[in-house]
């Protein structure tokens, strides 16, 4: 963390008051967010409703929360946006890893509901790359997951469609076709994630060479 | 909603050896085990799955007999035993399958039934005008390799492979039908097949190292 605390506290001394009202005006936004998603997920069945739920806190919550944060003192927001950037690499590469295992567990067992899980894991780490609104898509997808997994799927696809590798998107709204939307994501998570492990797998075990012969 | 649109409509059918490498990604892989040959195959074969609006058709005689023969043969040769290892294995191609699915939801893909009369009419044609124009000795035991054709003919596709005598076939005995060979060197051969797919494979293929 480069905000030295003595010299955060001797520049802003005056304004910290101020800070402190930035700083909780912020988290009860985010709390508000939080909550909005779980109650419209929790209660709502129709999908359309909950898309446009979340896509209403998308541009209008999320933004009055950067908006408040810019009131923060210029440099210590500089540091912030660092920090959040070093952040989010990480929980990149921690959610990839995550989608990664759920994979590999479902070669074994071929449980798909580890498919659906590690899409979910892949979606997330796709949202914290892609640093936009697909954030708030992933927490409803999330909260959708226990009660309709395809939804869920659809849900965090739609959300962030721009990030995914596959491009081929389903000309029907999500709630029109959630199967396709939820198979763009799973496509894309196939795509990105399993074919590599594959790979890794059979040169791991010298497999690769013998495919190699076949071919010959 | 948009879609990437690369002004390309045709439709394609990759060779098993190609299709394979759709499913096992070594493209970016550094190992001393992967060929630059398979970084090819892979960085093609992923090209036309992402690639929006080409259409891929599959025929389920690749999919549900090669690509598992292909498998069973090396579970064979390397001796696998280890339950895990063996469960892993088999497990991975049936999820070769559910890749596949996902593709066809989304209308990426479409799956071809060979096992219809039209496509081996169209292969026993096919084997007969071989056979005369290249002789039959040449052409025996290559059945698998002409029912493909056949297929790519009857459903007007380009046909993708890596398979050099196949290829040969196709232009010695002056076949009607597209197909683009990828050579291991890097190199593009295409028969009567659209010079815009060639460009692209072209494009794709240059800094594999």
């Amino acid at each position: 963390m480069s905000v030295q605390a003595t010299k955060f506290l001797n520049k802003y001394r005056k304004r910290m008051d101020q800070a402190k009202v930035v700083l909780f005006d912020a988290l009860q936004e985010l709390i508000n967010a939080v909550e909005d998603i779980r109650d419209v997920t929790e209660n709502v069945e129709d999908l359309k409703i909950i898309i446009e739920a979340v896509e209403y806190v998308s541009k209008t919550v999320l933004k009055r929360v950067a908006k408040r944060l810019e009131e923060l003192p210029m440099h210590t927001l500089r540091e912030l946006r660092l920090s959040m950037r070093e952040v989010s690499r990480q929980v990149v590469q921690g959610y990839m890893l995550l989608a990664k295992i759920a994979y590999i567990i479902y070669l074994t067992s071929l449980d798909k509901r580890l498919l659906d899980l590690g899409a979910v894991f892949y979606a997330i780490s796709k949202a914290w790359e892609q640093q936009k609104s697909g954030i708030t898509y992933i927490m409803a997808a999330i909260n959708l997951f226990q009660r309709n997994s395809q939804y869920a799927l659809a849900v965090a696809a739609y959300g962030i469609k721009d990030a995914l590798p596959i491009k081929h998107y389903p000309r029907e709204e999500p709630w029109q076709c959630p199967e396709k939307w939820a198979a763009l994501l799973n496509a894309s998570y196939m795509y990105e994630i399993a074919i590599k492990a594959n790979a890794e797998l059979l040169v791991e075990w010298g497999i690769i060479e013998i495919l190699y012969e076949e071919e010959e | 909603m948009s879609r990437i649109d690369s002004g390309i409509k045709d439709q394609i059918i990759l060779d098993t050896n190609l299709l394979l490498f759709a499913f096992v990604d070594v493209e970016k892989m550094w190992s001393s085990k992967v060929t630059v040959r398979e970084k090819i195959y892979s960085c093609v074969a992923k090209y036309f799955i992402r690639e929006s609006p080409i259409k891929l058709l599959l025929p389920n005689f690749i999919l549900d007999i090669e690509l598992p023969r292909i498998l069973s043969k090396l579970i064979i040769q390397k001796n696998i035993t280890d339950e895990t290892k063996l469960k892993v294995l088999v497990n991975m191609s049936k999820q070769f399958r559910q890749f596949t699915q996902y593709l066809r939801v989304l209308e990426k893909c479409r799956e071809i039934d060979v096992w219809k009369t039209v496509y081996f009419k169209k292969a026993a044609g096919l084997y007969i005008a071989l056979s005369q124009k290249l002789g039959r000795d040449k052409v025996k035991g290559n059945h698998q390799d002409i029912l493909i054709m056949a297929v790519t003919m009857v459903e007007n596709a380009t046909l993708i492979t890596g398979d050099r005598g196949v290829y040969n076939f196709a232009r010695e005995a002056d076949i009607n039908v597209r197909m683009i060979y990828v050579s291991s060197q890097r190199k593009i051969y295409s028969y009567k097949a659209d010079p815009q797919i060639v460009d692209r494979i072209e494009k794709q293929i240059k800094d594999i190292g």
